[in-house]
């Protein structure tokens, strides 16, 4: 209407003035529509475990997991997310106790797998390492793994989802093996030292989850089989994104895995990069501090996973129309 | 006890001065490391509630070094930490009763997860009520454990722990108080569990009750079982010297003392079986679970069992009776004065299981009732002859 010469004057400045908006509207339309298109994750619903594993670096890498943690965990708190340590793996050395071997909270909210999945992959910092005398700065990394988490509650409650063989949240009792790493010997009222730690190993994948947080073997038990339940479930999930991947590489589309540098937390620049959505932040502080810069951050990269799931849809479309053909 | 060897002590100085404190106790250094991290996390916390400290930062650290010198000289981690979680449940722990031990806990989480899950007034699902006898015992952890597990599944619960130490039976109450205090018991479980003094050796062990008629469902008992030579020889030193004697091992009965000769280096620990069956038929008891030593005691009480022709079934239970690792041996029995009883678990034997036909169907489990009257001809082990 606003190109049609016919066109009354007035109309069409009154016109043009709603282009604007109109177009706005539209794009909101169809990025909902986009987003309504887009099959939801399975696991969207659920709560979730983040696991930090410092890798290169060493010491540097260990103290960049104990960062890590706790903006996840200011984050929780500032979000009204509830959120527990479940085992906590510090350096034994004294003045070491913020350096984390391994660490895996759980995030009890339901949904926050949805919300946490995008963290998941390499997080790298660059910084100059308390004990560098020449000032040089020094790259380590830290990657961090977001399960689905099943609390006992949860797998009670369905217990139907859980015993259907075919599920992903399926565990055949009869697959793990369980070991009780109390000491060999008499045992019982013989003694009282405290071995509460428990092992146990899914034989047909050779996945080991070893607990000893707590004093409490009960209770390390019950974290363990969380633990087991989620990994599997995983790595279930990811065996047949891997699949589907296969065959879109095919088509020329790349996907990033866990092994993919997603982040960097350079200090003396003080900026986060996210190499996925490509938004640099120069407020380092506040998202360690779990601020609104680390939603900022984490709202891009959701954007660009939806992006990415409606690429991957397309071509599935296609190939799909294509084999009809 | 072997000397720690020096290259170890080292690398536990080089980790944290502390830990050699505790590697004395501990002798291994994973363990060390656990028991420091949890002795850490008190004396923060300790400190932390403490409203006279104002060095928060120097006393938390003298706290931590006070606690790894006492652990140091063998003192149980549960003395000096005050506690030792049971199930979900937080047991308190003083000087002169018995530390609660994860075998036990294994073995009480196992019965409860015999007992039927829903537990309506109908006909079919059995009685909405159970009483449950916990003879000897200690800090109550059984018993409260007990009322743990089961009070969502019955209307009506009535549980009675009994020992004849008196600081047991207080410290049993405080227990009580202290969960129900936190949350992790309801508070009815200040009406339907009780503790008091009592000798199983005396004629009225269990004192008469009005409102269960003298009778109780479930006997459940893990009374002092290690004999005299055992406790010299087999127990941990840090149990010798500061558990209590009384709770580890059971008086040695006059009219025994000589008459069993050589026997009674293994047998020494047995005596106080007899008696809690006996109890259990006064009090009709229609499942026992009694802890004991190892395999050996385990077969001899069962043969004791077997001898009271109260008792329609009997299982020995390891350690860990619920863990079934595949690979290991899928079925286990023994044989007992010609009767086959199954075995479940890993680990030690640790438990003795036994119900009558009444009990069995209580439970609504599949029990193997039928094993226990095999005759020994036609056991598998000798079925070829
Ligand atoms: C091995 S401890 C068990 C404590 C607790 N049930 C547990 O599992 O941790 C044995 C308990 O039996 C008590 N005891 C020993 N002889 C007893 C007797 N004749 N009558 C009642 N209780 C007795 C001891 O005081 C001790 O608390």
């Amino acid at each position: 209407m606003v190109k049609e010469p016919s066109t009354d004057p007035e109309l069409r400045s009154l016109a043009s003035e709603d282009l604007p908006q109109a177009t706005r509207d539209l794009e909101a339309l169809s990025t909902n529509l986009k987003k309504s298109l887009i099959p939801v994750h399975p696991f969207a619903h659920l709560p979730c475990l983040l696991e930090l594993r410092p890798g290169a670096g060493g010491d540097e890498a260990a103290l960049f997991a104990s960062d890590l943690l706790r903006m996840y965990q200011v984050y929780c708190k500032s979000h009204g997310l509830q959120c527990k340590v479940l085992s906590i793996d510090t350096a034994p050395s004294v003045g070491a106790e913020d350096q984390i071997q391994e660490a895996v909270i759980e995030i009890l909210s339901p949904g926050s797998y949805e919300r946490f999945r995008g963290e998941a992959g390499v997080h790298r910092v660059q910084r100059v390492p308390a004990t560098e005398t020449k000032g040089r700065t020094h790259t380590s990394a830290v990657s961090v793994l977001v399960l689905p988490n099943f609390p006992n509650e949860v797998a009670q409650d369905n217990p139907n989802e859980f015993n259907d063989p075919n599920s992903d949240y399926y565990v055949n009792p009869q697959d793990v093996r369980t070991d009780t790493m109390r000491a060999s010997g008499a045992g019982g009222q013989h003694v009282n030292k405290t071995d509460s730690a428990i092992r146990l190993t899914h034989i047909p994948t050779g996945t080991v989850v070893s607990m000893q947080e707590s004093r409490s073997q009960h209770s390390n038990r019950t974290s363990a089989w969380q633990v087991l339940r989620a990994r599997l479930a995983q790595a279930r999930r990811e065996a047949r994104e891997e699949e589907m991947a296969a065959m879109r590489i095919n088509a020329g589309v790349k996907r990033t895995g866990r092994g993919d540098k997603i982040r960097t937390y350079n200090w003396q620049q003080q900026r986060v990069t996210d190499h996925r959505s490509a938004i640099t932040l120069n407020r380092l502080d506040d998202v360690l501090e779990g601020g609104n810069s680390l939603d900022e951050i984490m709202t891009s990269v959701k954007e660009w996973l939806a992006s990415k799931d409606l690429e991957a849809m397309i071509i599935d479309e296609e190939t799909a129309s294509k084999q009809k053909l | 006890m072997p000397r720690l060897a020096t290259s170890l002590l080292l690398k536990a100085r080089n980790l944290n001065t502390l830990l050699p404190l505790l590697l004395r106790s501990c002798r291994d250094l994973g363990s060390a490391q656990n028991e420091l991290r949890w002795f850490r996390d008190h004396a923060v916390a300790a400190t932390a509630k403490d409203p006279t400290n104002s060095h928060t930062q120097a006393t938390w650290q003298s706290r931590l070094r006070r606690m790894c010198e006492e652990r140091s000289r063998g003192k149980p981690l549960q003395y000096i930490l005050g506690s030792q979680p049971f199930g979900t449940l937080d047991i308190l722990c003083r000087l002169g009763v018995l530390i609660p031990r994860p075998e036990t806990e294994s073995i009480a989480m196992h019965i409860m997860s015999y007992l039927p899950t829903h537990n309506g007034d109908t006909e079919a699902s059995g009685p909405s009520k159970l009483r449950v006898l916990d003879l000897c015992t200690g800090t109550g952890c059984i018993a409260l454990l007990t009322h743990d597990a089961l009070s969502s599944r019955y209307k009506s619960l009535q549980i009675l722990g009994i020992d004849n130490n008196r600081h047991a039976v207080l410290l049993a109450r405080s227990n009580l108080q202290h969960n129900v205090r936190q949350g992790k018991l309801p508070e009815r479980a200040c009406n339907d569990v009780n503790f008091v003094q009592g000798d199983i050796f005396s004629r009225h062990a269990v004192p008469p009750s009005r409102s269960t008629n003298g009778q109780w469902d479930i006997l459940i008992a893990n009374p002092p079982y290690i004999s005299p030579t055992a406790f010299n020889t087999t127990t941990e030193r840090s149990v010798r010297n500061f558990e209590p004697r009384d709770a580890l091992v059971p008086p040695s009965s006059p009219s025994r003392a000589g008459a069993q000769g050589t026997r009674e280096g293994n047998a020494g620990g047995d005596i106080i079986y007899p008696r809690l069956l006996k109890i259990a038929r006064e009090v009709g008891a229609k499942v026992v679970l009694f802890e004991v030593a190892d395999m050996d005691q385990a077969m001899r009480v069962v043969g004791m069992a077997g001898m009271d022709k109260r008792w329609d079934g009997v299982e020995i239970w390891r350690d860990w009776p619920s863990v079934q690792n595949k690979g290991a041996k899928a079925e286990e029995s023994v044989v007992v004065n010609g009767k086959i009883t199954r075995v479940m678990g890993e680990g030690n034997g640790r438990a003795v299981f036994a119900w009558t036909l009444q009990g069995r169907n209580m439970i609504g489990r599949a029990l193997d009732l039928e094993d226990w009257y095999i005759p020994q001809k036609l056991c598998p082990c000798t079925v070829h002859s």
